[in-house]
């Protein structure tokens, strides 16, 4: 299955760009493929996107299709139209006031 | 004017952008020339009032001192007062020279990018930080609000109101403790509208007590003045606290066991007892004399008061802990702090403690309900200080000790709670709780809400905020950082500043530190005027005013008045930009295609503003600004609802149903009275800042109030006897409204408004009559700051007061920049951490002054 993964916002000087592909199974979890990225971006994009503990980071949304998800270990087809692939949202805390 | 002469005579609806209140307009345009602007009383925001500033903004719009064309600076050097050479350019080379600068700071690391704001542009901010979300830096900064910012307020108003900022319930409330905040004068939000709501609740018999060093625009409006020492508020909360529990033995049992966490039990470690299974807290069931998760629905009721043994270990509800905690601080330990009589505290209190009612209940629509005529306001002059956190917390418990918090009568957030405009159910947020019981917001402006407490990180951003995750509004610690990122770990330095009309050099503290932060840095500014700040800027563009200008965002979360109808707005320019002026949201849509981000720019967009389909914006096609904020009215009120409708009607306005603002009641999500994580996470701010290499104080993260001591109460220096501090006037905001001529007229009228307010006999003491200038320098910056004495008996003797932002030095501002046209009291306030409430980054704002007659009176 081809997976085409999209990244916003403050993750760029991480991701220097904004989209890849990877080739897994039906089966890869949203923590395999997060997995998968940062074995090919380096080890601060893990840190950037989930806590110590392994949950995601609270700046984080992840899109599969148009469905928003918490869950990082069900399988990413779990009912869910592929097409438009898995968008990663990394918002700023910026400051109000 | 002729009538035969008048081809367009015109009144078109729009909102006002000269502060954060929003109020409706209806603006007069005859032959396309702006001739009058008027309140809109078609909305219950304003209720067709306005502020003087509101009824001024047509002087801003003529001004002959606006920037019209785009400018950049020869002159390389950069200085507060080095003057930038300006040179006319087009739009073409800013815009080009802009976007490769931004191409290769986004290409090298674009963390390097910062945006700063103010609240003359909040409409535009939010646009920019979805700009600034894209381009990939988490770096924003709303300096504009600088050391005015409510900061620990807002943190509160996300942990116990589940809203940026509170209002008293205007239609209700029968007693209002306002400590220093500007509620019904001429500043806060709402301003115009709560001003007649609290005239009106007046007139109803709401008695209004202001405690506050000076007898402020509001305090001068409130039945009762108790002058206080300025930062120890907290002192007078804790000693009202301690009448209230421990004499008068006075508090909402039934609010405390279902609304709050009062009933948790926490084990001599200071944390929550936590079930084996679930891990959640547990609290004690006097009935079955046993402990059970908060949520069984086996509990027959909740022990607020006891000591139990759970499992062999000791366990206290966290209501007995708060009680025990405020044995020592009685009416007359606070005395000699606040230098409020004990007397005087304890009649506060007992009134207080009556008007609350607790145990009454009222019918609103067909709802029976608790009945708490109490509130208890405060902002930034009981806030900011360097105890700010610690302040609040006991502030805001008065309000939750009483049950008093979003219910009839009492304090209400600004908005908790929204079910939607009836058609389409939207803009829709519901407070919820967590798996601990406690509330999350149902929204939040900024991203993301205090609480769920946030992993303790590196720092990463320019602001400290990813170590110290509690700081909600503009921290204190950003000058500081920028200037040395190294030593705080921060791995890059600031590049570049997009700065969207914020004056930072007169809204922070000292301007010589905070320009040093900022010299080296390649600044872009979209400004109005040739301010200070633009000084250091490379590039300025000419940007719109609100009145030239188009906005999906005027409106916000506390925009809306807390009760009554829901209100949403258009601002629409009223006359086409003048001369070379452009919109910043056009702007950076233009920017945004010459750096190829559309796709991910349009991304937030849709995700941020909630755009679902038809409405979400489609990356392979370019929309105008006019087309986003179609379909963002579209997709909020439906396809009828749309921008044409807006400009046409202007307000779209339904009443609020009573869960809505009176939400406690029927909400599950319990809120502290027990700061159970505030000390772990103190803890881990610790160890993430010795591994930096940080010295930080953080023995303030903790989880019940005190009042400690500010930097101004510990200084003895002999001379300095004379503690500073400013206030808001309700004729300008921030520093950017002082070179108004009517503004400055009515200025001029008022001797407070550019003068200095002094006790009388205080005064007379060192030889210093009415009128006499005066010279006031800093223990803390040692700079030295003139004005004319304005000698009142409405001022504490230990104090004096400084309105507002004067004290212009730009040449470009005729009118402001005159000596005698306020004073910049930022020159007093020290730049640095230690002058900083660590949990919060809140900036203190009072100091320790010499006082003396200047030897030029002239
Ligand atoms: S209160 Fe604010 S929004 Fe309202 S008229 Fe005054 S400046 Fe404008």
């Amino acid at each position: 299955m081809r997976i085409e993964v999209s990244f916003y916002g403050f993750v760029r000087d991480l991701v220097n760009t904004s989209k890849f592909v990877i080739d897994t199974s039906d089966k890869t979890t949203l923590r395999e493929l997060l997995d998968l990225a940062a074995q090919r971006h380096g080890e601060k994009l893990r840190e950037r996107l989930l806590s110590a503990k392994g949950d995601l980071a609270p700046n984080v949304q992840i899109f599969v299709g148009e469905h928003a998800t918490t869950s990082l270990d069900e399988p990413i087809d779990h009912g869910h139209d592929l097409c438009t692939g898995v968008k990663v949202f990394v918002l700023s805390a910026t400051a109000g006031g | 004017m002729q009538t035969e002469n008048v081809q367009e005579d015109l009144w078109i609806p729009t909102t006002c952008g000269l502060c954060y209140s929003v109020c409706a307009l209806k603006v007069h345009r005859v032959n396309g020339t702006v001739i009058k602007i008027e309140g809109n009383p078609e909305s219950s925001t304003n209720r067709g009032r306005l502020c003087p500033r509101g009824v001024s903004g047509i002087m801003a719009l003529y001004d002959p001192n606006r920037v019209n064309v785009p400018l950049k600076r020869t002159n390389p050097k950069k200085g507060l007062d080095v003057d930038p050479g300006w040179k006319e350019i087009t739009w073409e080379e800013a815009i080009d020279t802009i976007a490769a600068r931004l191409r290769k700071i986004r290409h090298d690391d674009p963390r390097k990018l910062l945006m700063t704001g103010t609240v003359t542009t909040q409409d535009e901010v939010p646009f920019a930080r979805f700009f600034t979300m894209a381009f990939g830096t988490p770096n924003g900064w709303n300096s504009g609000a600088g050391n005015h910012c409510g900061t620990a307020e807002h943190l509160y108003g996300a942990l116990l109101h589940a809203s940026w900022a509170k209002q008293p319930d205007s239609d209700h409330c029968r007693y209002l403790l306002n400590f220093g905040s500007g509620v019904g004068s001429g500043s806060y939000y709402t301003v115009t509208g709560m001003a007649q709501r609290i005239a009106e609740a007046r007139l109803r018999g709401m008695k209004h007590v202001a405690v506050d060093p000076f007898l402020s625009p509001s305090a001068e409006k409130a039945d009762e003045w108790i002058p206080i020492r300025p930062g120890t508020d907290a002192a007078f909360a804790l000693a009202m606290l301690h009448v209230l529990v421990h004499e008068l033995k006075v508090c909402d049992a039934d609010y405390l066991k279902h609304h709050t966490n009062g009933p948790y039990l926490i084990g001599d470690d200071g944390l929550y007892l936590r079930d084996e299974t679930e891990k959640v807290p547990l609290i004690w069931d006097p009935v079955d004399g046993a402990a059970k998760p908060f949520h069984s629905p086996e509990i027959k009721d909740f022990a607020l008061e006891g000591v139990y043994a759970v499992d062999g270990a000791s366990a206290r509800p966290a209501f007995t802990v708060l009680k025990e905690h405020l044995t020592p601080f009685t009416p007359e330990w606070a005395e000699p702090i606040t230098t409020v009589s004990a007397a005087t505290i304890r009649r506060v209190a007992k009134e207080f403690a009556e008007e609350a009612r607790i145990g009454s209940t009222v019918v609103i629509d067909g709802k029976v309900l608790p009945y708490r005529p109490v509130a208890v306001m405060y902002f930034k002059g009981a806030q900011g200080h360097k105890n700010a956190l610690l302040s609040c917390m006991a502030l805001e418990l008065l309000t939750e000790i009483v049950g008093s918090s979003n219910v009839p009568g009492g304090l209400l957030g600004m908005n908790s709670c929204s079910l939607g405009y009836p058609e389409t159910g939207q803009p829709s947020w519901i407070p919820k709780a967590d798996r601990d019981g406690l509330m999350i917001t149902g929204y939040w402006p900024t991203f993301p809400p205090p609480y769920p407490p946030k992993e303790v990180r590196a720092t990463e951003t320019i602001d400290l905020r990813g170590l110290i995750p509690t700081c909600p509004g503009s921290s204190g610690a950003l000058p500081v950082v920028m200037a040395d990122p190294k030593r705080f770990g921060v791995p890059y330095q600031i590049e570049m500043n997009l700065q969207l009309g914020s004056n930072y050099l007169m809204t922070f503290a000292n301007p010589e530190a905070v320009a040093r932060a900022f010299q080296d840095v390649f600044q872009v500014s979209f400004a109005l005027f040739l301010d200070e700040s633009t000084y250091l800027s490379d590039i300025v563009l000419p940007a719109a005013s609100y009145l030239e200008r188009l906005s999906h965002t005027a409106d916000w979360m506390s925009s809306n008045s807390a009760v009554g109808e829901w209100c949403y707005h258009v601002r629409q320019p009223v006359v086409d930009p003048i001369a070379e002026r452009r919109s910043v949201c056009e702007v950076l849509l233009e920017l945004v295609e010459r750096l190829e981000m559309r796709e991910e720019f349009y991304a937030f967009i849709n995700l941020l503003l909630k755009l679902k389909e038809p409405y979400a914006l489609d990356p392979t096609r370019r929309y105008s600004w006019s087309e986003i904020v179609d379909h963002r009215y579209k997709s909020l009120f439906g396809e009828a609802r749309g921008l044409e409708w807006f400009k046409k009607h202007g307000v779209l306005k339904w009443p609020k149903q009573a869960e809505e603002v009176y939400w406690k009641p029927s909400s599950t999500a319990r809120v502290p009275i027990y700061f159970e994580w505030f000390k772990s996470l103190g803890e881990k701010v610790k160890a993430q800042a010795d591994e930096i290499g940080i010295p930080l104080d953080t023995s303030a993260f903790q989880p019940l109030p005190e009042w400690r001591p500010c930097r101004a109460h510990e200084e003895n220096s002999p001379g300095y006897d004379f503690h500073a501090i400013y206030y808001k006037l309700p004729m300008q905001t921030f520093s950017g409204t002082y070179d108004n001529p009517w503004l400055d007229e009515v200025c001029q009228t008022n001797p407070f408004a550019y003068g200095v307010a002094i006790n009388a006999a205080a005064a007379r003491l060192k030889g210093i009559e009415e009128g006499d200038w005066i010279e006031i320098t800093s223990v803390s910056t040692g700079h030295t700051i003139r004005g004319r004495a304005a000698l009142t008996e409405g001022i504490h003797p230990e104090v004096i007061a400084i309105a507002g932002c004067g004290g212009h030095w730009s040449k470009y501002l005729p009118i402001a920049n005159q000596e005698g046209k306020g004073l910049c009291f930022e020159w007093l306030m020290p730049v640095g951490l230690d002058n900083v409430d660590i949990p919060s980054l809140t900036q203190d704002s009072c100091v320790k002054v010499r006082v003396a007659k200047a030897k030029e009176q002239t």
